[in-house]
């Protein structure tokens, strides 16, 4: 990968992070939260899209980026009105700006009229708002070529450092012209800038503003007077704030003195005192300034470039940087293989050790308690927000609905919850299926709606939350909920049924993850070529996950995804079947039975169920079932009682159980190629490979024996 | 490809330092681990080879061919183990610890074979390598990319691919 190459893929890595906050403004900005601050984090998401590409030279991009920009410069500071209408266009143009940035990525070229419509419309509402006499805003030319928006600070006013005396303070008057509003500056940001200096009293000066029918639009009225109390900061780093909208205001800055002008050497320790960040630098300007003052230019110099770390260094505590993904998942790989060695050599343990060396018993319990320290925290390195999933369906949604013709409107909840990035990676087909699913097939169109006594506009409900070990994802719908009726029809039709079975409700809900599937009668390209839901049920199945459908005739449809927190460290129960170690994930047990005191009853074909308190539970041999050697009394077995998704429980018979432990999960298919029945390997204490029982996989694909349809 | 090979010669070094270094060319020759299954001889090229370990038991993969004798750990990999003996149609191998695996990577995968013993490393002209001659079976065709002469007994030369195909279960 060549440099400018590793600089493209931070800029993409950026831009997706930018798309991400833009999604989410512009979410609260349509919910009616119109603040400036979130006008403000839009513009300055854009102009930093902006500018990266323009360093790329993606001038596509470029091009809408800035009309774009231009709009929301106008916007931020109220010229224009932030009308519904300017609203959608904004979001429009969001998704577009998307659009660019990832024909940028994969390097093809979008139509050259692309987003020449949303163009025009901001150029039309610019002008309106700007008065023929005035050219369309242009933000400030020289800035499009920063990628992120740090102004390089360049000393201009040399020759104000000579004449710096001390005072009490200092009172600074500035009065912006509208120059400096059309070159897209912003007085809040100059004057947050002087905040974070020192304390700073600001004070608008509003006898300026004349009388509503003098009142001109355009026009610039009000101008701030700062003062600073604290005297430690120098007159040129309040210039230097005001750098960039030099000559586009008057600026005033006097001293406020109250005391006689002590000695120069003075000022410096002052310096070095209220200054922290500059300590390092004050020994090296100390002797300089002291000696000959001319030499402050040269010192002044470093000061500058030590800028910017100072002021940032409020924000220190958020800091963060960018590792690439291999790099933590050999970590992450790493420490799992360190958990199992521990748990192995405490394992190894046995009584007469353990009476003979209690010191090293007692170091392996810190060292057991340190690995599952260091576990969780490299697992919340790992970890993100399923905002960035989540972040990608509004547009869906809107495109769904335009598609459909129907109303639609997402709701986001709890899309902080964090769950680990493997699984995030996991999530996005399947939610954006389920979604499709739901606007689709869920939510009625506007006139079946109102004739069912709703509100026109549909709702999908999308929220995460941590339950436990694992995280709940539901996706709700407010629409007729599924069709009974139908689905099994059609799955009588297409086999999937047999023609006298009788289901539950539940059961039949479920019928729409079955392979093959679909309910809509014309083929939609939406969702619905017959694959879709069954991709979302194998999806999630893979990552340890499962899904549970909820409907009410008329009223809606509930789907939970239930996944595991992390996909690389399990929790498992071990057991032996026909002499051979398997594991099953601790997280489908429900309980375990001793086998000589469950109730068993056969079926016509031969096939066992247990009966659970008053439930009957489909059960499988697991010796039968992988056609091991079965040579234990079946009194002396083990019954494991799981649930394999939700609803639907299963009966694991096992030869022994040996205990629980936690494993790392180890890929079959890497070397060889999935099993049925078997989610994937894992190394064991001694070194042997165990097996990892698919419960679900168990369950939705019994042995053709007993065929039982779920 | 020169150290590539001699990386593999270190680790089978302990069996046999017959190698014939040198005495044909790197271009026009093939260097072939042999191995036995009962009489017979076979052999694997040897840039394929990754390791050679004892026989340690394997834990058994259920609703597989029975030639899949089942998964070792290979330092944190888990490697599929084929019974040559099985795939050849000869019945299980009943193994002991003096059998071994000879574990190979075919198309970035690791897969091990289990065999009876490693016996030699051979230095053969690739224009040595005579075709299966056509015969009752189309898999000796399938199984074997040729047949070389070593010292005037006949040492199949097995092709990795068939072995690692013929596991799939049909779908």
């Amino acid at each position: 990968m060549s440099e400018l190459d590793e600089f493209k893929a931070t800029f993409f890595d950026e831009c997706s992070e930018l798309l991400i906050e833009l999604e989410e403004q512009f979410t609260a900005i349509e919910e009616g939260d119109k603040s400036p601050d979130r006008m403000h984090a839009v513009f300055r998401a854009i102009h930093s899209v902006k500018g990266g590409a323009g360093a790329f030279g993606f001038t596509g991009l470029v091009g809408f980026a800035h009309e774009f920009e231009t709009l929301l410069d106008f916007v931020r500071n109220d010229k224009i009105e932030m009308t519904n209408e300017v609203i959608v266009l904004c979001i429009r143009s969001n998704d577009i700006i998307a659009d660019f940035v990832e024909a940028a990525k994969v390097g093809e070229e979008l139509a050259s009229d692309y987003g020449a419509v949303e163009k025009e419309k901001f150029i039309s509402l610019c002008k309106a708002s700007s008065g023929d006499d005035e050219e369309t805003g242009e933000p400030v030319e020289d800035e499009e070529f920063d990628i992120d928006f740090t102004p390089v600070m360049i000393n201009l006013d040399e020759e104000m450092g000579d004449d710096e005396g001390i005072s009490e303070g200092w009172l600074v008057k500035f009065v912006p012209h509208r120059e400096l509003y059309i070159s897209a500056n912003d007085p809040i940001l100059l004057l947050r800038e002087l905040a974070e200096m020192s304390d700073i009293e600001v004070k608008a000066v509003l006898i300026d503003i004349p009388t509503l029918p003098d009142f001109e639009p355009m026009g610039v009225y009000c101008s701030w007077e700062i003062s600073f109390s604290d005297d430690s900061v120098e007159e040129e780093l309040i210039r230097e704030v005001f750098e960039f909208v030099d000559g586009d205001c008057d600026l005033e800055i006097t001293k406020i003195e109250a005391k006689p002008i002590q000695e120069k050497q003075d000022d410096v320790d002052f310096d070095s005192e209220n200054l922290p960040s500059f300590a390092d630098l004050a020994d090296e300007i100390k002797p300089v300034e002291a000696e000959k003052p001319a030499a402050t230019v040269a010192a002044k110099g470093t000061e500058q470039t030590s800028k910017s770390p100072s002021k940032t260094a409020p924000v220190a505590g958020v800091q963060s940087i960018r590792v690439d993904l291999d790099k933590v998942d050999r970590v992450v790989n790493m420490v799992g293989e360190l958990v199992i060695t521990q748990s192995m050599l405490t394992q190894q343990m046995d009584d007469h050790l353990k009476h003979q060396y209690q010191e090293l018993i007692r170091g392996l319990e810190v060292l057991a308690t340190t690995t599952r320290g260091l576990q969780d925290s490299v697992m919340a390195i790992r970890a993100q927000p399923v905002k960035s999933v989540f972040s990608r369906m509004p547009r869906l949604v809107r495109e769904l609905a335009t598609k459909t013709g129907k109303k639609i409107k997402l709701e986001t909840v709890g899309e902080n919850t964090e769950i680990d990035k493997t699984v995030i990676e996991q999530l996005s087909d399947p939610l954006t299926h389920m979604i499709r699913n739901s606007a689709d097939h869920g939510i009625e169109s506007v006139e079946n709606r109102v004739k069912a006594g709703k509100s026109e506009t549909g709702t999908i409900r999308l929220s995460a939350e941590q339950a436990g070990g694992s995280i709940l994802i539901i996706i709700e719908d407010d629409g007729a909920g599924i069709n009974r009726e139908r689905v099994l029809q059609l799955a009588r039709d297409k086999g999937v049924v047999g023609e006298d079975q009788q289901l539950s409700d539940d059961q039949i809900d479920n019928l729409i993850f079955a392979p093959g599937f679909s309910t809509v009668e014309e083929v939609s390209d939406l969702s619905g070529r017959g694959v879709g839901m069954d991709v979302v049920l194998s999806n999630i199945n893979k990552i340890g996950g499962a899904v549970i459908v909820k409907s009410w005739p008329g009223k809606g449809t509930r789907m939970t995804l239930r996944l595991p927190l992390t996909l690389a460290v399990l929790d498992v129960m071990l057991v032996k079947v026909g002499g051979c170690p398997y594991v099953i994930p601790l997280s489908s047990i429900v309980e375990t039975i001793q086998n000589s005191r469950a109730d068993f009853g056969k079926l016509p074909t031969g096939a066992k169920v247990l009966q659970v308190r008053g439930e009957y539970v489909h059960s499988i041999d697991l010796a039968d079932r992988f056609e091991l050697p079965n040579d234990i009394n079946d009194k002396d077995r083990f019954v494991v009682l799981c649930e394999a998704d939700g609803t639907n429980k299963l009966a694991l018979i096992v030869d022994s159980i040996i205990g629980q432990q936690q494993v790392v999960i180890k890929s079959l298919e890497e070397n060889f190629e999935r099993i049925e029945g078997i989610a994937g390997g894992t190394i064991l204490g001694d070194g042997s490979v165990g097996l990892i029982v698919d419960v679900q996989g168990l369950r939705n694909s019994p042995s053709p024996s007993h065929r039982n349809v779920a | 490809m020169n150290i590539y090979k001699k990386e593999n010669k270190m680790e089978a070094m302990h069996l046999s330092n017959e190698a014939g270094d040198g005495e044909v060319s790197e271009v026009d020759s093939l260097q072939l681990i042999a191995f036995s299954i009962d009489e017979q001889t076979y052999s694997v090229e040897i840039t394929t080879v990754r390791e050679i370990r004892a026989w340690n038991g394997a834990t058994p993969l259920p609703n597989t061919r029975e030639f899949v004798r089942g998964v070792i750990n290979l330092r944190g990999t888990i490697v599929p183990i084929f019974d040559l003996r099985a795939r050849f149609g000869e019945g299980k191998t009943e193994p002991t610890k003096t059998h071994v695996v000879v574990v190979m990577s075919v198309d970035e995968k690791f897969v091990g074979i289990l065999v009876d013993a490693v016996s030699d490393i051979l230095t053969v002209k690739k224009s040595d390598v005579h075709p299966v001659p056509e015969g009752n079976s189309s898999s000796d065709n399938e199984l074997l990319r040729g047949i070389i002469t070593h010292d005037s007994r006949m040492v199949g030369l097995i092709d990795l691919h068939a072995i690692v195909d013929g596991a799939k279960l049909e779908e």
